[in-house]
């Protein structure tokens, strides 16, 4: 029995500690002899049932595996929503420049010249099937087979 | 590469150092955090079943802190033990935690606490020992957070003071002073039971 553990009862000075015991025994408690069954009290506590699965660190490996293979999707996915938005971007931009240059309305650009549309439609088709793969996973499975 | 280790159910027998087995993992060798995870998961369980109070979201906590310690051993700094910095992480997630759930750690139950509230155990039927374990728990659960962490650091897992101030980010004199408070008010509920009367009134504190 170490010094730390007789000092929780006798406020850390070991002087105290025959006056905390004595105390005890006044008490008519049962004591054992040397009075160690007290001082243990404290340390008996953390041996109140803890309750880990016999393959609790398999399960964790298995959680951090998971996590991996969520992560790498999620950055999959976050450079898909990148390229599919900057090619929106790059169609909206060439079809406003076509637009301020030639002085004829979006809409007229739009019909003159489809080459806009592959930016511009492409961007916005993988956008969609993006949404339907996160918001709709069904449907999208769906569609894939 | 491990040498003779083997797991034994939650016995890890692996002879590598920690720092060896951070190595690694760092490698990319996840069987080497499994052994960490194996060698460690008892104190960190333990520690976590002293600050959480329901006993449902232990085991998920304990898994967190393994789960964070993973992701973040990049950024472990070989100049302390790895113990110590598995704690501070043990202790941050518990932490945040009970902030998430607003409990407050007054407020902590216990199971045998529990008990008797619930009246499965008659006050009449437990021993001298189990009251005064009683009068302990209690007294321990009423602790704020920081204190209730400090106390099970120093005197369940053994650690020194500094350890401990490391751990939970607090001056080396502070982690003495909460100690010696705590031990104050052991040490003044163990003397109610010079008084068989007054450790019932107490034991019914704790438990209404």
């Amino acid at each position: 029995m170490s010094d730390r553990d007789i000092k929780l009862y006798v406020d850390g000075r070991e002087t105290e500690n025959q006056d905390v015991l004595d105390q005890l025994i006044s008490s008519g408690l049962p004591l054992p002899a040397d009075g160690n069954e007290y001082i243990t009290l404290y340390q008996n506590l953390g041996s109140s049932p803890v309750r880990l699965p016999s393959n609790f660190s398999h399960l964790v490996v298995q959680k951090i595996i998971q996590l991996k293979v969520e992560r790498a999707r999620s950055g999959a996915l976050s450079q898909s929503v990148l390229i599919s938005l900057l090619s929106c971007l790059l169609g909206m931009g060439l079809l406003a420049l076509h637009s301020f240059y030639t002085q004829l309305p979006i809409i007229s650009g739009l019909s003159m010249s489809p080459s806009f549309l592959l930016p511009l439609g492409g961007g916005l088709i993988m956008l969609m099937l993006i949404v339907l793969d996160g918001l709709l996973p069904s449907v999208s499975d769906r569609i894939r087979q | 590469m491990y040498g003779d280790s083997a797991f034994k159910g939650n016995v890890v027998t692996s002879m590598e150092p920690d720092e060896e087995l951070v190595r690694q993992t760092l490698l990319g060798d996840t069987r080497a955090f499994e052994f960490l995870v194996a060698r460690h998961q008892d104190s960190v369980a333990k520690y976590i079943w002293r600050l959480i109070p329901s006993s449902e979201d232990r085991e998920e906590i304990c898994q967190d802190v393994f789960v964070k310690v993973y992701f973040s051993l990049n950024k472990f700094r070989f100049d302390s033990k790895f113990s110590t910095w598995l704690y501070k992480i043990s202790w941050r997630t518990a932490l945040t935690f009970l902030r998430k759930k607003r409990l407050s750690m007054s407020s902590i139950g216990n199971e045998l606490i529990d008990e008797f509230a619930s009246g499965e155990k008659d006050l009449e039927s437990v021993s001298d020992e189990e009251r005064i374990r009683l009068i302990i728990e209690r007294e321990i659960g009423r602790l704020k957070p920081d204190e209730r962490s400090i106390v099970t650091l120093f005197h369940l897992q053994e650690l020194g003071i500094e350890e401990i101030a490391e751990i939970v980010e607090k001056p080396a004199g502070t982690i003495k002073s909460i100690l010696h408070r705590v031990r104050h008010k052991l040490k003044t509920q163990l003397k109610e039971l010079a008084e068989p009367g007054q450790v019932r009134t107490g034991l019914n504190e704790g438990v209404a």
